[in-house]
């Protein structure tokens, strides 16, 4: 019990390093302002805006609108789309990597390795092919399939927003799925499970899978950080009106600092949720 | 090593890039770093025929932009700073990370942790928005102009964005070298009375090269692709110009200024931007196949040398 106890302070401890640190690189602008090294203004506005953070009071975004009414929904929004973009993600690349395993065993190798060049086609590309690719569409047939981008409350765009934010992750997420599984398939209890006469995909389903699971969450961390890479780009592209893209619109320290400390918070909880799972194992 | 020139990946990837520098640098030495342009066409009753932009393969093959300066020749003047900046942050990205792991690598588990726990929070962030704050904050254009010459707002813009991958990247690194630490042959190195810059150089720097070499590829990859980002969303090395009624200007054709600043043509005249982004791509393609087919070369080394040892 106290050994528990100790883990959830250690914890609690580096989650309130996590604001701090957030919070320090906020408010580097005024030290940089006009590039002097202003430390006095510096301290002080770490010192104002750790009271306005802890006790959530005084946020402002312009310096007279109130922060937390105007950030909830829009970070909402950027959450749902995020989590929405990453089960699409995992499904269509479980759904590729069971094909390739399945089908084109032979061909891994090649596929592979053309997953892992392709990978590297900067994201913001996609986005632009996506969205002309449909405006081509609309001219030429006249057909308007998707809403290429958000104008209005009335035109969302929904779909190409999730799609440009999938693509990425669904490439990573095939590469190491079928790395793993081929990986998994080589070693000796596959042998002796076929030699006992279960089927092949009983096999996939039930133990590769269960195997190759810890190695998944392990790239957990790599997977967020370029998700939400992307979501920088997706909002500000797509003119979502996401959390990032307020971010961009209105430049403000406090507004900063707030949207990294949301955005840290549920991404550090759910990594130190797999890290114990990783570690009772 | 003639493997490796063999490999149809490593071949297309390094002569595309060498192909584009030199294109790009013999342009400034002998041109004069001057780019075609195509004014106005007229007709035989001198009536405008066809003016500029022109699309792509009707002038050019890449089409012009509003000036009618042709597209493919802009990129290729501005290849080599926009390499050459990509090249300049992913090498002391690794310099440094290098550098600081060195120092760092053998401290106590229990400071090893503090440091994961202060380069963590930085992971959950977004780089291009810390860049984009950042920088926006500190070197726009106000009403004076610029308050510092060009070279300290090149030179800020550098430090930014080597800084945003430091301290995870740093991380990494000493994971690394901590894995190579607890090998046994690195424990009968102590013994045998090794210093540890002795058995830093002889055994764990001939583990790891490989490796960095590998990362450096990563890092090239994510530089690029962090300018393409900050490009898009206005922000031009040496810092944005904005206001005077004037269009921004990007001095040096630089790919992500160039993609910035022809944006409000996105739905018009579409090229403009997309040759950029076009050249972008193929150099990230170029540097992600140089990095697997170097991998796989590392690899096959691997397994012959091991194959020789039983």
């Amino acid at each position: 019990m106290v050994k528990h106890g100790l883990r959830l302070a250690q914890i609690v401890l580096q989650y309130i390093i996590g604001v701090f640190i957030f919070i320090l690189i906020g408010n580097l602008p005024i030290l940089l302002r006009d590039l002097t090294l202003d430390t006095e203004s510096y301290i002080n506005g770490v010192k104002v805006l750790i009271v306005k953070i802890f006790t959530l009071s005084d946020l402002t975004y312009d310096g007279e609108h109130e922060m937390l009414p105007a950030v909830i929904d829009r970070y909402f929004l950027s959450m749902k789309t995020l989590s929405i973009a990453f089960i699409a993600a995992l499904g269509m690349a479980f759904l590729l990597s069971y094909l390739i395993v399945l089908l084109f065993e032979k061909k891994k190798d090649h596929i592979l390795s053309f997953i892992e060049i392709i990978r590297s086609v900067p994201d913001v590309l996609w986005m632009f092919l996506l969205q002309v690719f449909f405006i081509w569409i609309f001219k030429a047939y006249g057909v308007k399939l998707v809403q290429t981008v958000s104008l209005g409350a009335d035109n969302q765009a929904v779909l190409l927003p999730l799609l440009s934010l999938s693509l990425p992750i669904f490439l990573f997420l095939t590469q190491i799925i079928v790395l793993k599984i081929f990986e998994e398939l080589d070693k000796q209890y596959v042998t002796f499970a076929k030699a006992k006469g279960l089927s092949y995909l009983y096999l996939l389903n039930i133990h590769v899978i269960r195997n190759i699971r810890q190695d998944l969450l392990g790239h957990c961390k790599t997977i967020i950080w370029m998700m939400l890479s992307t979501l920088v780009m997706v909002e500000y592209i797509f003119n979502m009106d996401g959390l990032m893209l307020f971010n961009i619109k209105h430049i403000s320290v406090e507004l900063f600092v707030l949207s990294s400390i949301l955005f840290f918070t549920p991404f550090f909880i759910i990594y130190r949720l797999i890290d114990l799972r990783r570690l009772s194992i | 090593m003639t493997k490796l020139l063999k490999t149809k990946k490593f071949i297309f990837g390094v002569s595309f890039l060498i192909l584009l520098m030199t294109a790009s640098i013999m342009n400034t030495v002998l041109n004069d770093g001057k780019i075609r342009q195509a004014p106005l066409f007229y007709d035989e009753k001198g009536n405008i025929e066809k003016a500029p932009p022109y699309p792509p393969f009707d002038v050019y093959l890449f089409g012009s932009d509003m000036y009618g300066y042709d597209m493919l020749h802009t990129v290729i003047e501005g290849a080599k700073y926009s390499i050459g900046i990509v090249l300049i942050v992913a090498f002391f990205r690794m310099l440094f990370s290098i550098g600081f792991s060195y120092i760092l690598f053998r401290v106590p588990e229990r400071i090893f942790n503090v440091i994961k726990a202060i380069s963590e929070p930085l992971s959950f962030f977004p780089q291009t928005l810390i860049a984009y704050f950042l920088l926006r904050t500190v070197v726009m254009y106000t009403i004076e102009g610029f308050h510092h010459p060009f070279w300290v707002r090149a030179l800020y813009e550098f430090i930014i964005l080597i800084m945003v991958a430091l301290p995870s990247l740093t991380v990494q690194l000493i994971e690394q070298k901590r894995r190579v630490w607890n090998e046994e042959f690195v424990e009968s190195a102590i013994t045998l009375g090794g210093s540890k810059r002795h058995i830093y150089i002889k055994h764990i720097l001939p583990q790891l090269y490989e490796e960095w070499i590998l990362m450096f590829g990563q890092q090239f990859l994510q530089v690029l692709t962090l300018l393409v980002h900050l490009g898009v969303m206005f922000i031009l090395f040496g810092g944005t110009i904005i206001g005077d009624g004037d269009p921004p200007s990007s001095v040096t054709h630089e790919w992500a200024g160039l993609i910035g600043l022809n944006k409000r043509f996105m739905l018009a005249h579409e090229w403009i931007v997309y040759v950029p982004i076009l050249f972008f791509t193929l150099t990230a393609l170029s540097v992600a196949m140089i990095n697997k087919a170097l991998s796989d070369w590392f690899k096959h080394k691997d397994m012959v040398r091991n194959n020789r040892g039983i």
